[in-house]
């Protein structure tokens, strides 16, 4: 190979890393950016913040909810339900 | 505080069965207000959503009827969060399981707002939706489905997840997986402000701008306005032939 062809693949080898190298800063700066968007923003002005809650602890937790008496001073002025059938699980 | 709310569910124009439930409860109290606004959207796709949903429905209803009335005094909301929560995943427990013996595969959206006094909770799974609405519209949910993650990583436009196939698939709802990540979030209630929840089925065909035109705070303080402008707005759905069903609930609070 003559200096000039070797000449010409070094310049083609630079321009490949130079393309290269602006490729992938782009993909990783948009992956950035969609990584902070993904992050999430209060829907509402926060009270307290939310912890994270541990599934299956909370969940075994919850007891099936019995009719009992509801206090007295408890009265449902708004009582709308919509179902579809009369199946229960 | 005076809360007021009303609903309003059609099963549409195409098909057999109503999968949507809605729960509106308020209540006045010693401590205040306390308010339960949800709508669960049945999967249409999948048999028996109508089941799913109501299931999810009537479980919050018993809750904010015989288990709330107790949990006023010591009022937490990082614990009625977590209790919230925990329904839900033991609902999505409960429908899996349910699908598992039946041979069926059975799931529903939830979307709801718990409120005591001037604070609000919001609770939500799928794609219905919590709007409010107060100069303008904003919506305070984030839809878990495909298209809305594809949006979000750019590798879709807004525009191309309207017409996409897949814009019903749902990367989060109840009785579907094992596995269900509620989003909570906290936060004041504007007085003033209208609060709409709503199935997909109710604003496919309509515009953010007539869901404001219709529902806003301007023109809507009543019950009596709010169930003639549901009515209206599903009417008006109905006939531009949406196909699937149609719920919404709507809330707002007076000092």
């Amino acid at each position: 190979m003559t200096i000039y062809e070797l000449m010409i693949i070094a310049v083609a080898a630079g321009v490949f890393m130079i393309i290269n190298i602006i490729m992938w800063s782009v993909i990783s700066h948009n992956e950035k950016k969609a990584a902070e968007k993904e992050k999430k923003q209060p829907a509402v002005e926060a009270v307290p913040p939310a912890d994270n809650i541990p599934a299956e602890k909370t969940a075994a937790e919850i007891p099936d909810t019995i009719h009992r008496e509801r206090p007295a001073d408890f009265i449902i002025t708004e009582d709308i339900v919509f179902v579809h059938t009369d199946e229960t699980l | 505080m005076e809360y007021i709310a009303a609903a309003d569910t059609d099963i549409g124009t195409t098909k057999q069965v109503n999968q949507d439930s809605v729960c509106v409860k308020t209540a006045k109290c010693r401590q205040g207000r306390a308010a339960l606004i949800m709508v669960c959207d049945g999967m249409g796709g999948l048999s028996k959503g109508e089941l799913a949903s109501a299931a999810v429905v009537r479980s919050f209803s018993d809750w904010f009827e015989y288990d709330l009335p107790y949990e006023l005094d010591n009022w937490n909301w990082k614990d009625i969060g977590r209790k919230v929560a925990g329904r839900l995943i033991k609902l999505n427990n409960r429908i899996v399981e349910h699908g598992k013996q039946c041979d069926l595969q059975l799931g529903t959206t939830c979307t709801g707002i718990l409120a005591f006094n001037s604070e609000m909770m919001t609770f939500h799974v799928g794609d219905t939706r919590i709007y409010k609405l107060s100069g303008s519209l904003n919506i305070l949910t984030e839809d878990h489905t495909f298209v809305r993650r594809e949006v979000k990583r750019g590798n879709m436009t807004p525009e191309e997840a309207l017409k996409d196939p897949r814009r019903n698939a749902l990367t989060n709802c109840l009785g579907v997986t094992g596995s269900v990540e509620p989003d909570i979030t906290f936060g004041n209630i504007d007085c003033g402000a209208n609060y709409l929840i709503c199935s997909d089925g109710f604003r496919h065909v309509i515009t953010e701008d007539e869901i404001y035109k219709n529902l806003s705070p301007e023109r809507v303080t009543t019950k009596t306005a709010m169930q003639a402008k549901l009515r209206q707005l599903i009417d008006t759905v109905k006939k531009r032939e949406e196909r699937d069903n149609i719920s919404a609930a709507m809330f707002r609070a007076e000092a």
